[in-house]
């Protein structure tokens, strides 16, 4: 029953959130702003409002949502409501940080995402629970206590300067575009690395993401909480909408290293995933190597990139939310997680085997399915950006035959071959069926035609780019 | 033979202390006549009186008496507020927690109230004799109250540790108080802060007995390198003592140092160096040591060091930011703490032997209510949002920026992320791991009442931090 109720409240949920989009002007800006002070003396407020980029995200909170909850399976210890109540609480968390207007608003929800993720991994999962909850908690959380101090400097140093004490992210990014915050030149770098540190954490980047793959080896075998996770996209997301914006010459400075290490965690974890027998492990490096383009993107600082950023962030949410599932399906056979257990599958359950090809083709970047207009999207943003250049882009493209290598093995091993008497795969239930077609129509409609998503992200876009070239130019 | 000029008393502005003082008294003869079975009665009557002192703030007046060395103003009314919600909140526990471990005494509640009036001496106090007075009521108070679980041969331990260790501190005090007279010549504070020297050995003897008079304080505090009696203490005395003694005597010492620190004025900057590296030292031991402990108390002890260098960082910055951010620190250390040994507390055996870390594991099967409220003041310890420790060390990183102290901010940022490490540890205990007893403790009402209060605040400060700071704006 609470599965129920947790179900029908994440699809109104998702059903609100289409409305937001559906009724959302295709202009800069934030829209449907809500403001309430918080802490007067202090200039904080309860600000919330979306724009073209965030109601994406928002959008696919929701989805996911319902998703996770729909992949969920009864629990062992039988105590159904905790779970459900932390997913929904992780949910709304995530949904606070993508329409959070207010600096330490935003801080509040980014770091409120730990706490319903961690206790999921420490009561449902599997294995070494606990010490991959810990982990999971502590590594972000040290990360984010430098942004708290980042924060509170930035909003200082604009009060110094300007004499008002806001936390307004609208009103700091204007001050910084318009010249009338300037930051000294290492101050703004020191400020910057406190950024860099939470947000490449969280998203997570090479070499800074191994409490990801711990934590998913550790979450329960259905995947749910997987897809829950993969959703935490607020790491990119804090780059797109603070980090760069409010510190232009600090984040052109950093580019080529920041570069860098996007190309190392596209190659390194493609690698290491070719490696992985645990599918869900080599889902999460999977999830790794796509954040690289996504970074690649994001620090391109251009139009095309920032746009193939966020087409990747939802598309890796839609198709790696479709694998776990498909692997969290699987993982109900007495061969578990394990890829090489199975044998065989498709020929005993043709349909699902059938939608697992088109997600796994989505995850490689197949011309014609999402993936591929996210991933070119940001390569072509990174190679006509004055601070990334094509050699990058030659090292990426690598990275994505390996992910071609590493998933088609997978499928491979898993679908061909001999139908053998103990890993028999039968076919997956129709409601099953169902959820994974409607995700493979997602996967096709934004393959086919990206301007569904591309289309009203534009003026913010050309916004933010805007600010970002003014910021740049300033002494 | 000059007649002694009796000074004139102002009771308005005494209030709380004349209540707290003669009630006391009082209770000490009605006492007497209540039976051995039922000190509950004399629990409650403290609690009351505690009450009753809560509300009396509401009409003290601001000003000061008995020849301006005691005061009563906004910042003391606070601090007072503080004070008081804390025994309050300690006295409803320990009537349910010193019964359970065989502890029938009712001087115990009548200690505590003491002890909370030394606490509001040390607030209101602004001659360094009422300091000194103060300090030793509270300190008395609270030796007695470590030993108090006799036979129990930890609790006597405590205790004399507690003692001695306490005693050498008011050495220091008593020392750097009659330096500090020697040198300006006054005991007031407001008549010590005109009267710094500006030059000559009568300086020395200034600088040298301020800063006996902070050493004094540093070690009620626990600020490193006075805190090695703290993790004893703590582990020793009865929980609810250990509860109150953590947040009771934190409070009033740091106000104390506040005080004492307001009297320097701009001549803050020649401490300043030292109060930086002991405000680090006090971070670092107190999160580093916390990593390898396996009892509860003796964590809780050393994130409470850890939780006084945060506070100095506040204290240090000498201006009103800082100040109110140390305040408000320590009214959600406070609120967060209490509800943190409320659950040790109900879930010790009867004969108060140590808690582990270890045996919180499957606490969420047993109790999911308790494991809630440990992993809020957890939380709320470590700094997350949204409890009330958050917005405390959010405050403490903005004041020290604006003190232009900007490194120091990532020096704090260090300790909290150590911190977390060891808070959040033991709070995934309680949800992993199986249960190794299945039988769930009652939960007593007074406890729970406490319990309640305490979490809601939790969670109250830390969603509406006006609740404290508007309060903290009058207290300038």
């Amino acid at each position: 029953m609470q599965r129920g109720i947790a179900g029908q409240v994440s699809i109104i949920n998702l059903v609100l959130a289409v409305v937001v989009r559906a009724s959302l002007a295709p202009t800069a800006g934030y829209q449907m702003v809500e403001q309430q002070t918080w802490l007067p003396t202090m200039g904080l407020h309860y600000a919330v409002g979306v724009d073209g980029i965030s109601v994406w995200l928002v959008i696919l909170a929701t989805l996911m949502t319902p998703l996770a909850i729909f992949a969920a399976r009864q629990k062992n210890d039988g105590n159904q409501r905790a779970f459900y109540a932390l997913l929904l609480v992780l949910a709304s968390s995530l949904i606070g940080a993508f329409v959070a207007t207010d600096l330490l608003l935003f801080y509040v929800f980014f770091e409120l995402t730990l706490i319903p993720t961690a206790l999921l991994i420490a009561l449902y999962g599997v294995g070494e629970r606990r010490a991959a909850a810990t982990k999971f908690f502590v590594y972000p959380f040290v990360g984010s206590v430098f942004l708290l101090v980042s924060i509170a400097g930035l909003v200082y140093v604009n009060w110094q300067q300007t004499g008002i004490m806001t936390f307004d992210s609208v009103a700091l990014g204007a001050a910084i575009a318009n010249g009338t915050l300037k930051i000294d030149e290492n101050l703004e770098r020191l400020l910057f690395a406190g950024f860099f540190i939470a947000f490449a954490i969280k998203t997570p980047i090479w070499p800074f993401h191994t409490w990801m793959p711990q934590a998913q080896a550790a979450t329960p075998d259905d995947g749910s909480v997987d897809i829950a996770g993969i959703l935490v996209k607020i790491g990119a997301y804090g780059f797109i909408r603070f980090a760069i914006p409010f510190f232009p010459h600090a984040s052109a400075w950093a580019t080529p290293a920041v570069a860098i290490l996007a190309v190392i965690s596209i190659i390194y974890s493609g690698i290491i995933a070719f490696g992985q027998r645990d599918m869900k492990v080599l889902l999460s490096y999977a999830t790794i190597s796509h954040l690289g383009f996504v970074m690649l993107g994001i620090f391109s600082q251009t139009a095309e990139g920032m746009s193939g950023a966020i087409l990747t962030m939802i598309n890796s949410g839609i198709t790696t939310g479709a694998l776990f599932l498909i692997v969290g399906i699987l993982a109900r056979q007495p061969g578990g997680r394990i890829a090489d257990n199975f044998s065989g599958a498709w020929l005993s359950a043709p349909r699902f085997g059938s939608l697992a090809l088109v997600a796994v083709f989505a995850s490689i970047g197949v011309p014609g399915l999402n993936g591929f207009i996210g991933e070119y999207l940001s390569l072509q943003g990174a190679w006509i950006s004055t601070h990334i250049g094509f050699p990058f882009i030659v090292f990426a493209v690598l990275g994505i035959i390996v992910s071609a290598a590493y998933l088609l093995r997978m499928y491979r091993t898993v679908f061909m071959g001999e139908v053998s008497v103990t890993s028999a795969v039968p076919e997956a239930s129709k409601s099953e069926l169902l959820v994974l077609g409607l995700l493979v129509v997602a996967m096709l409609v934004i393959g086919l035609y990206p301007q569904v998503i591309l289309g009203n992200m534009q003026p913010s876009i050309a916004a933010l780019v805007q600010s970002l070239t003014q910021g740049a130019t300033q002494p | 033979m000059a007649q002694i000029a009796l000074p004139s008393i102002d009771y308005s502005v005494i209030l709380q202390l004349v209540i707290i003082f003669g009630s006391a008294t009082a209770l000490l003869i009605v006492d007497l006549f209540v039976a051995a079975g039922s000190k509950r009665i004399t629990a409650l009557l403290a609690f009351a009186v505690t009450v009753v002192a809560l509300v009396a703030g509401q009409y003290s007046t601001t000003g000061s008496t008995l020849a301006g060395t005691v005061s009563y103003g906004p910042m003391s009314q606070l601090v007072n507020i503080i004070i008081l919600a804390a025994t309050a909140i300690s006295i409803l526990l320990a009537s349910d927690a010193l019964p359970k471990q065989g502890i029938e005494r009712g001087e115990a509640y009548i200690l505590m109230l003491l002890a909370s009036g030394g606490m509001l001496l040390l607030s209101q106090g602004s001659s360094v004799i009422i300091l000194f007075l103060g300090l030793e009521l509270l300190s008395i108070a609270l030796y007695v109250l470590t030993a108090i679980a006799f036979p129990r041969p930890s609790s006597e331990e405590a205790g004399l540790k507690y003692l001695i260790v306490g005693a050498f501190g008011a050495g220091f005090l008593v020392f750097g108080i009659a330096l500090t007279f020697g040198a300006t010549g006054f005991l007031t504070l407001s008549d010590i802060a005109t009267h710094i020297p500006t030059s000559g050995i009568e300086r020395g003897y200034f600088w040298v007995g301020v800063t006996l008079m902070l050493i004094g304080f540093g070690y009620k505090v626990s600020l490193v390198p006075f805190h090695m009696w703290t993790p004893d203490v703590y582990q020793g005395a009865p929980t609810p003592i250990t509860a109150f003694m953590s947040v009771g005597s934190k409070v009033a010492g740091f106000v104390a140092i506040v005080s004492i620190l307001q009297v320097l004025g701009t001549e803050l900057l020649v401490l300043r160096p030292m109060l930086i590296g002991i405000s680090i030292a006090t971070m670092a031991v107190g999160s580093i040591v916390a990593i390898s402990q396996t009892s509860i108390k003796r964590m809780l002890a050393y994130s409470s060091i850890s939780h006084a260098g945060f506070v100095m960082l506040g204290v240090l910055s000498g201006d009103a930011n800082g100040l109110q951010a140390a305040i408000f620190y320590l009214a959600a250390y406070t609120i967060t703490n209490l509800a943190a040994f409320a659950v040790v507390m109900l879930l010790e055996a009867n004969d108060g032997s140590d808690l582990t870390i270890a045996d919180l594991a499957g606490l969420w099967q047993r109790h999911p209510w308790l494991s809630v409220v440990m992993s809020l003041s957890l939380l709320s310890l470590a700094g997350v949002p949204p409890t009330a420790g958050f917005f405390a060390k959010f405050l403490i990183i903005t004041a020290v920026w604006q003190s232009g102290l900007a490194w120091l901010a990532v020096a704090a940022a260090v300790a909290s992320a150590i911190g977390a490490f060891f808070y959040v540890r033991c709070m995934l205990q309680m949800y992993s791991g199986d249960s190794e007893t299945s039988e769930p403790n009652r939960i007593p009402l007074a406890s729970m009442i406490a319990m309640v209060v305490v979490t809601i605040a939790i969670i109250v400060v830390g969603l509406a931090p006006w609740t404290i700071t508007s309060a903290l704006a009058l207290a300038r």
